[in-house]
Order: C-alpha cells, then sequence, then structure tokens
C-alpha cells in the first residue's frame, strides 16, 4: 500500500507537487499509518524548508529572484529528482535508500537528514561526518572531537553509550536498553568512559518483622543490595573496545548523599575482573576515585596479569596501599605496561620498594606516576637504586612524597649515569637547599633531562636557576637533533628561515 | 644592823624588846613565807603533775576516740569511692562515646575532604591536560602560520628580485638603444650642421662685398652735407659771438657797483637795529610806569568803595534803629493802654463784686494771715527761691511773655529790673490773692455742699418713690419687677430652675 503511494506519488509530479505545497497541519498526508509521532515533526521542518521560498510570505512571492536561498530556483515546479529527494528524506525511517544514489544526491539527503532519526537506521548505514556532527551538535553543547579521535560518529555513539550507562539503574531499567545497543555501535566504540555509576533504587517497603536492630550506623546492613551495573556483557559486546575508564561514584546527588552511593563492592570488583581479562582489546584501563583498596587492587590486577596488549594502567585516586603496590609490581615485568599510575593513594616505603625492585628490571614501563603517596625517604631512595639499572623510564612523578635529602643524594647520581630520563617531578617534597646542590651537582652531568619539577620543594632559588639553565641546554641539544635530519637535506631557503627565526 | 643592835642594846629595854619583838615577828613572817613558798612549791608540783596526768589522760582519751571516729570515717569515705567511682565510670564512658563520635566525624569528613581532594585532582589534571593541548595546537598553529609566512616572504622575496634583475636588464637593453640612437643621430646633425655653416658663409661673404659697396656710397654723401652744414652754421654764429663779448664787458662793471651798494646797504642796517633797540629801553620804562600808577589808581578806588559802604550801612542801621524805636514805642502805648484797660476792668469787677461781699468782707478786707511767723518766714524764702528759679528760667528763656507776670514783659531790654524789686511788687498783690483764695475757698466749699445736698435729695427722692411704689399701683410699678407683687400665685420675677413655680411664696432678691 506504502509502496503504490510512493510509485504514484513518483509517476505524478504534480499531484506531489499540489501535495507538497501543502500546510504542514496535513503532515500525515502519505503515511497516516506512520507510528511514530516523530516523523511528521521531523519531517516537516524539511519541506517547509523548501517550500519557504517559494510560498512563503507575500513578500516572498513578490520577489523574482531570491539570491540567497541556494535551493531557489526561478522554476515553481521543482524537478524530478528534487522531489525524489524530499522524498527519501521524508521517509528515510522507513526506507532507507543512501547508497543507491548518486554522491551529489547522496550529499544533499545526508544534508537534510533530522538527527533525530534512530540510530537503527542510521548506525551502521551513515558514515558522513557532517550527519554525526549535527547529531552530537544537536544533543550535547560542548564537544570535544579531539577526544574521541577525531571522528564525530564515534565520538556521538561513545557519549551515547556513556550516557546509558550512566543513568542506567540495575533493578529498575532494563539491561536490553544497552545491549540493544551493541550491534549498532560495536564497529565505532573505541573509549568507554564512565565517571557515574548508580546504585540500585531501594524501596521503602523495608520494614521487616524481626529487626530489633534499627539503632546504630546506617551503613551497615545495605552491602548486598549495592551492586552496580555489571560491564561484562557490554564490553564482550564491544569489539573494538580500546580504552576503559571508570570511577564508582554518583555525580549531582545533592541532598541524597550518602556514603553507600561510593562504594565499589566486591562483586562489582570480581565481575570487573573477569570483564577486563576476557576483553582482548583493551590497551588503557582507568579506574579511579572507587575506594579501591588492597584487596580490591589485587583482584584486578591478578586479572590484568600476562594481559595480551594492555599498556596503561591508571589505579589514581585510591586507597591502595603497599599489598596493592607489591601486586602492581608484580604486574609490571608480567605485562606489556608502559604507563602506570598510582597517584594519590596509600603507597608507603615498602610498596615502592617492592616497585623499583620490579623496576630494576623491567624494560617496558616509560612513565610511574606515584605523586601524592608517602613513600619516604626509604622508598625514594629503593626507586633510585632501581633508576640506576633502568633503561626505559622517561617519566616519573614523585610529587608530594615526604622526600628530603638521601633520596636527592641517590638521585644525582642517578642523573650522572642515567640517559633515558627525560621529565622528573620532585615538587612537595622537603629536598631543602643541601640537597638541591647535590642535584644540581648531578644534573651538570646529565645531558638528556629536559624536564625537572622542583616548585615547592624548599630547594634554593640559585640551584634551580643552575638546573633550569641546564635544562634548557639540555633543550636546546633536544630541538637541535630533531632538527638536525632536515638541515642537509633542504637549500639557502631553508636555512633562511631558520636565520629569521632563530 | 649588828653595830646598831649593838648601839641599840645600851639604852632601854623597850627598844630591846620591841626590836626582839620585831625581830622575832621578821623570823615568824620568813618562817611563814618559806613554808607559803614551800607550800606552793609544793602545789605547784602537784598541779603540774596532775596537769601532766591531765594531758596524758587527755591524749589517751583522744587517741580512743580517734580510732573510733577513723572507723567511722573510712566506712563513709568507703561509700563516697564507690559514689564517685560510679561517676567517674560513666563520665569516662560519656567521653568515650563523646570521643567515638567525634572520631567517626573526622574519618567522615577526613573521607570527604579526601574525596573532594580526588575530584578536584582530577578537575585540575583534566583541565592542565587541556590546557596543554591548547597550547600545542596554538604553538602548531603558530608554527603554522610562521612557515607559510616564510614561506610568502621568500616567494616574495624572489618574485621581487627576479623582476628587479628583469627590469634592469630591460633598461640596459634600452639603454644601449638609447645610446645607439643618439650617437646616429649626432653624426647627422654634425654632417648637416657642416654643410650649412658653408652655405652661409659663402652667403655672408657675398653679402658683406654688396653691403660695403653701398655704405661706402653712402659715406661719401654724408660727408659732404656734414661739411656744408658746418659752414653754414660758423657764419651764423659770428655775430652772437661779438655781442656776447660786450655784454661780458658790462656785465664786469656791473658787479663792482653791486658790491659798493651792497656796503652801504649794510651800514644802514646796523643802525637801524641799535635805535631798535633803544626804543624797546624807552617803552619798557613807560610801561613799568604806566603800571604802577595804575594800581595806585585802583587802591584809591577800593578805598572809596569801602567808605561807601560803610556809609550806606550806617544810614541803613539809623533807619532800623528809627523803625524799631516807632514800632516799640507804639507798642509799648499799645501794652500801657492795654494795663490801662485792665486795671480799669479789674476796677470795675471789683465793684461788681463789692455787691456780693458779705458784711465782715465790708469791713475786714484783707485778713491777717493764719500762719505762724516761722512758717511764714519759711515760706518766703521758698517764694523767695522759687522767684529766682522762676526769674532765671525766665531770662534764659529769653523774656517770654507770661499772662500772670505782664509786669515782667515790660520792656526789659531797656530797663534791667531786680529780682527783689519784682518780688517787691509781688507782695502788694498779696492780699489781693488772700481774698481771692478766700472767696475760692468759700466756692469751693459751697460746691461741695451743693453736691452733698444734691445726692441727699437724690437719695430722698429716690426713698419716696420706693415708699409711693410700694403704696400704689400703677402702669410703671407693673412693668417692674417687684418680689411683693404676686398674680394668680406667680412672682413676674424670673425664677431659678432648681426651685419650681409651684412656689409662689418664695422670695427672692430682685436680679435688678
Amino acid at each position: 500500500m506504502q509502496d503504490t503511494v510512493t510509485t504514484s506519488a513518483l509517476l505524478d509530479p504534480s499531484h506531489s507537487s499540489v501535495s507538497t505545497q501543502d500546510k504542514s497541519s496535513t503532515g500525515g498526508h502519505t503515511s497516516s499509518t506512520g507510528p511514530q509521532p516523530s516523523k511528521p515533526s521531523s519531517i516537516t521542518p524539511v519541506p517547509a524548508k523548501s517550500r519557504n521560498p517559494n510560498s512563503g510570505a507575500n513578500f516572498h512571492r513578490m520577489r523574482r529572484i531570491i539570491a540567497e536561498d541556494p535551493e531557489w530556483s526561478l522554476a515553481i515546479v521543482p524537478l524530478l529528482t528534487e522531489l525524489c529527494i524530499q522524498h527519501i528524506i521524508k521517509n528515510f525511517q522507513r526506507n532507507p535508500i543512501l547508497k543507491q544514489l548518486l554522491p551529489e544526491h547522496q550529499q544533499k539527503v545526508l544534508n537534510h537528514l533530522s538527527p533525530d532519526l534512530p540510530l537503527t537506521v542510521t548506525a551502521n548505514l551513515i558514515d558522513d561526518e557532517n550527519y554525526w556532527l549535527r547529531c552530537c551538535m544537536q544533543r550535547w553543547p560542548v564537544c570535544h572531537v579531539a577526544e574521541h579521535g577525531g571522528s564525530w560518529k564515534r565520538m556521538f555513539f561513545e557519549r551515547h553509550l556513556e550516557n546509558l550507562l550512566k543513568h542506567f539503574i540495575p533493578g529498575t531499567t532494563d539491561p536490553a536498553v544497552i545491549l540493544d545497543l551493541l550491534p549498532l555501535c560495536r564497529n565505532y566504540v573505541r573509549r568507554v568512559h564512565v565517571d557515574q555509576f548508580l546504585p540500585p533504587v531501594r524501596l521503602p517497603a523495608q520494614p521487616q518483622a524481626g529487626d530489633q536492630s534499627d539503632s546504630g550506623s546506617e551503613g551497615e546492613m545495605e552491602e548486598p543490595a549495592v551492586d552496580h551495573y555489571q560491564l561484562g556483557d557490554l564490553v564482550a559486546g564491544l569489539s573494538h573496545l580500546e580504552e576503559l575508564d571508570l570511577a564508582y561514584g554518583v555525580k549531582d546527588c545533592g541532598m541524597n548523599f550518602e556514603w553507600n552511593l561510593f562504594l565499589f563492592t566486591y562483586r562489582d570488583c570480581h565481575s570487573l575482573a573477569a570483564t577486563i581479562k576476557a576483553c582482548h582489546t583493551l590497551k588503557i584501563f582507568k579506574l579511579t576515585q572507587s575506594k579501591v583498596d588492597d584487596e580490591k587492587a589485587r583482584i584486578i590486577i591478578r586479572s590484568l596479569l600476562d594481559h595480551p596488549v594492555l599498556e596503561e594502567l591508571d589505579l589514581s585516586h585510591n586507597l591502595i596501599g603497599d599489598r596493592g603496590a607489591r601486586g602492581a609490581a608484580k604486574l609490571l615485568n608480567h605485562s606489556r605496561l608502559r604507563v602506570l599510575n598510582l597517584a594519590n593513594n596509600q603507597v608507603r616505603g615498602p610498596g615502592a620498594q617492592s616497585l623499583a625492585h620490579a623496576l630494576a628490571h623491567n624494560t617496558n614501563l616509560v612513565s610511574l606516576n606515584l605523586r601524592l603517596n608517602c613513600i619516604e625517604d626509604e622508598g625514594g631512595q629503593a626507586l633510585a637504586h632501581a633508576l640506576q639499572t633502568n633503561k626505559c623510564l622517561t617519566t616519573l612523578h614523585l610529587g608530594g612524597n615526604e622526600l628530603s635529602e638521601p633520596t636527592a643524594t641517590l638521585l644525582s647520581q642517578v642523573l650522572a649515569i642515567n640517559t633515558t630520563l627525560t621529565s622528573i617531578n620532585l615538587s612537595c617534597n622537603h629536598i631543602g637547599l643541601d640537597g638541591g646542590k647535590q642535584l644540581l651537582e648531578g644534573m651538570s652531568d646529565n645531558k638528556t633531562l629536559l624536564e625537572f619539577d622542583l616548585r615547592l620543594s624548599d630547594v634554593a632559588q640559585e640551584s634551580e636557576y643552575l638546573i633550569g639553565q641546564a635544562l634548557y641546554a639540555n633543550r636546546e641539544a633536544a630541538r637541535q637533533r630533531a632538527l638536525n635530519p632536515s638541515h642537509f637535506m633542504s637549500t639557502i631557503t631553508a636555512s633562511g628561515p631558520e636565520n629569521s627565526v632563530g | 644592823m649588828l653595830k646598831k643592835e649593838k648601839k641599840a642594846k645600851t639604852p632601854l629595854s623597850d627598844e630591846e624588846q620591841l626590836l626582839l619583838f620585831q625581830q622575832k615577828l621578821l623570823a615568824e613572817e620568813e618562817m611563814a613565807k618559806k613554808k607559803e613558798r614551800l607550800l606552793s612549791q609544793f602545789l605547784k608540783d602537784k598541779l603540774a603533775k596532775e596537769e601532766h596526768n591531765s594531758a596524758l589522760n587527755l591524749n589517751k582519751i583522744n587517741t580512743q576516740w580517734r580510732t573510733v571516729l577513723r572507723e567511722v570515717k573510712t566506712r563513709e569515705l568507703l561509700k563516697d569511692i564507690e559514689i564517685l567511682s560510679q561517676t567517674f565510670e560513666r563520665v569516662v564512658d560519656c567521653k568515650d562515646n563523646v570521643i567515638k563520635s567525634l572520631a567517626k566525624d573526622l574519618s567522615e569528613a577526613e573521607e570527604q575532604y579526601a574525596r573532594a581532594l580526588r575530584s578536584h585532582l582530577h578537575n585540575v589534571d583534566q583541565l592542565l591536560a587541556l590546557q596543554r593541548r591548547r597550547l600545542s595546537l596554538l604553538e602548531e598553529s603558530y608554527n603554522l602560520e610562521l612557515e607559510a609566512l616564510t614561506k610568502e616572504f621568500e616567494t616574495e622575496r624572489k618574485t621581487i628580485i627576479d623582476q628587479h634583475e628583469k627590469e634592469i636588464r630591460y633598461l640596459q637593453d634600452i639603454f644601449m638603444a638609447m645610446e645607439q640612437n643618439y650617437l646616429d643621430s649626432e653624426y647627422e646633425s654634425k654632417l648637416e650642421f657642416q654643410s650649412m655653416w658653408n652655405d652661409l658663409k659663402n652667403v655672408n661673404l657675398e653679402e658683406k662685398h654688396f653691403l660695403r659697396l653701398q655704405l661706402e656710397n653712402i659715406v661719401e654723401d654724408l660727408w659732404r652735407k656734414f661739411q656744408d652744414v658746418l659752414k653754414n652754421y660758423t657764419d651764423a654764429t659770428e655775430d652772437r659771438k661779438v655781442a656776447f663779448e660786450t655784454l661780458q664787458v658790462k656785465d664786469e662793471k656791473s658787479s663792482k657797483e653791486i658790491e659798493v651798494q651792497m656796503k652801504k646797504i649794510q651800514k644802514l642796517q646796523d643802525a637801524i637795529t641799535i635805535s631798535k633797540g633803544k626804543i624797546m629801553i624807552h617803552s619798557r620804562e613807560s610801561e613799568d610806569e604806566n603800571r604802577y600808577i595804575r594800581n595806585d589808581k585802583e587802591l584809591v578806588l577800593i578805598q572809596l568803595r569801602k567808605l561807601k559802604a560803610q556809609r550806606t550801612r550806617a544810614r541803613a542801621a539809623s533807619q532800623k534803629n528809627l523803625v524799631k524805636l516807632t514800632l516799640e514805642s507804639n507798642a509799648a502805648l499799645k501794652a500801657l493802654r492795654k494795663i490801662v484797660d485792665k486795671g480799669e476792668k479789674i476796677l470795675k469787677l471789683a465793684e461788681i463784686c463789692r455787691k456780693f461781699e458779705t458784711e465782715e468782707e465790708k469791713v475786714l478786707p484783707f485778713y491777717s494771715s493764719v500762719l505762724t511767723p516761722k512758717e511764714q518766714e519759711g515760706i518766703e524764702e521758698n517764694n523767695l527761691e522759687e522767684l529766682t528759679e522762676e526769674l532765671a528760667k525766665v531770662k534764659a528763656g529769653g523774656w517770654w511773655g507770661i499772662g500772670q507776670h505782664s509786669l515782667m514783659g515790660l520792656d526789659a531790654h531797656f530797663l534791667p529790673v531786680t529780682p527783689l524789686q519784682v518780688i517787691g511788687d509781688y507782695i502788694g498783690m498779696e492780699n489781693f490773692w488772700k481774698r481771692y483764695n478766700k472767696v475760692k475757698l468759700e466756692q469751693l466749699s459751697l460746691q461741695h455742699r451743693r453736691a452733698q445736698l444734691l445726692d441727699i435729695n437724690g437719695r430722698l427722692r429716690g426713698m419716696l418713690k420706693q415708699y409711693l411704689d410700694g403704696i400704689s399701683v400703677s402702669d410703671e410699678v407693673l412693668s417692674q419687677l417687684n418680689p411683693l407683687f404676686i398674680v394668680n400665685h406667680r412672682s413676674n420675677l424670673p425664677q431659678p430652675s432648681s426651685t419650681p413655680t409651684a412656689h409662689p411664696g418664695d422670695k427672692q432678691h430682685p436680679t435688678t
């Protein structure tokens, strides 16, 4: 029935021209059976837009030529191709014709398609970035497409998925909502960044018969019922997932704040561990601000041992102590980890020592961030010992760790012999004037260090300045080395800009 | 003592006895004293012992008593201690609870702080990353723009240099071409010039020859003409030459004469000046004399005028005096006439008054004074003083005529009158004043009496009227308010509101 209607519309241009020139109130003219309420509202702007120049206002009619509208043409009767394209746009949801069209027609259709079309239709069909750009801009006011690899489509799906996950209430929301999305977005989602996991809603019908113990604190009864959404199925479904960025907490809770909204339960932990073990494309795993203590950390790390592709692990802003640090140290040598971030945890001297022990023989780790722990001098010294033999670490962040002079002394010895470290951060420690002098001596022999952050470390201004001078020299050398390959290739013109710039 | 006793042994036995008696007494006294001392000592010892014993006993009692008390006290203290220990335990429990809750609060606050710190650090890190990305983007764009600019600059430079070189070459070519052209044209023009020059030279030579011949002819003609003219001129001027010479001789002569005359003129002029000077001197002298004479004349004239003025003034003054004299004399005559009239009037009045005199007055016109001599003297003194004062006033006031002092109004300007004289005149009037005052007093008293009588009369009339009104009834009486008049049990007096009108018998004072 609808096909005949469409063919009759195609065959009868005058009839359809009349119908297209009808007013918007007859929005459901050809699709009276159309159940989607969004369709007339989505279709009417498109024909209205094409109708306006012709028959909208009287003064438009008075004008012979309307130059500013590229769609306008003097011909009152639109071309057949125009009509077809408009019809395709209108009925895209039911009959998505795109690939069969010529490129210019495809472009027109894509430019006019409504961003509100259901994803089932558009997800695997439309690859045009402009369309996805419009979808994104319509939905979210702020879009950083660089965070999503420069692809609007990817951004749309990732944010859509994140939105669903953020508002998923276990026990109330249907998990099928998320799982249905999987076949549509599996090819495009590479990063899942969820910073809110809602706990299940506790219904108020709670008074249990024999419950006399309603005195005392509130947070002790609720353990079993607070599990969040389990990501296992989702991650299994996303075949290209490379980055998983989670934070178990609730945002914008306002007056409904309770501490049990921020619990990361053992069940969550186990399921998460299983999930990431199963995901063989995961390169970056971040689990921050989730009150992950030693036990949970060990559970997760155990599942990450010998992971084939994991390169970056971020467990910052948690409650990981020495045992967790030991687990991380073990992980260092049993995986391909390149970046390890344990900032703002509770790692102390023994933990740092274990990490140092692992670091001494490690050949993968490029960046280690241990800021805002409390490793103190014993940890610092252990790390310095390890750095004497380590040949691949380039970035080390030890800010805010209560380090002091002995560490600085050992580090200066390291600086003299190390050739791979490019960035060290020792800010907010108690290095003191002597430590600063030691570091300066070490810096005088180092030719590779490019950044050395010594802010708020009680180092004398003179030492800082001289270290800064040494760093500047190193940076100049690095720049020259970077420019060197191109120096001999270019002719006089290359030396011209260099002279003018330099 | 022994010596005294020895001396005392020999005289008398009584004295010895007395002494012995005294000694015995003394010894007895001493014995008694000793005994007393011993007793007292003994008693003291006893007392001391007793005291000692009592003290001991007291101590014993105290110790016994204290043990008893101690037991009781210990029991009480034990109870107190138990109670206190219980309260302390309770307090300690409370404090423990408080500490626990505070510790819990503290841990929760720390957790909150930690959470806030974590999220803050997370946000700050993200912001830092964003900023770094932005900076790197900006740096990239800067570098790109820089490269683009340098490339542009280079290309522009190249193009400009190329253009420049092209144009230089072009200019050089043009220059070469120009030079060639110039050389060619120069050569050509030079050739032309040479040819032209030759031509012109030839032409000039020919013309020169031709002109030379012509000019020579003209010159010869002119020379001949000139010679003829010269001859004519010299002939014409011969005569004039001769005349000229004669005139020259005359001229010399006349010039000599002129000189002589000039000298004469000079001498005459000198004489003129001298005589002029003399005339001047004489004229000046005569002018001075004239001046002196004129001054004298004026002085005399002034004197004359003064004297005339004096004369006229004197005349006027005398005329004034004369007029004044006549006026004054008229005024004096009038005044005297008035006084005479007054005196006649007074006499007439006195005649009239005499008709009204009483017999007493006819007999004794002037009564003697009622006053004592002292008072009289005092009055006289007062009168004198008053009069002098008045006179002084009057003198100062400029002799105003006061009615009663018309005597003084007489020509005081010419008749200075002494005050005593005036007072003397007044004394003569005293009798008159006495009579006058008496009459006045009588008049006043009569008036007073008259007033009194009138008053009495009026009162009597009133009383009579009242009586008559009381006993008679007439229209007048009816119209007036009367308390006794009662008609129909009603009085026509206005009744006050407090009393009812049904009480006709009330007598009220009439409001009139």
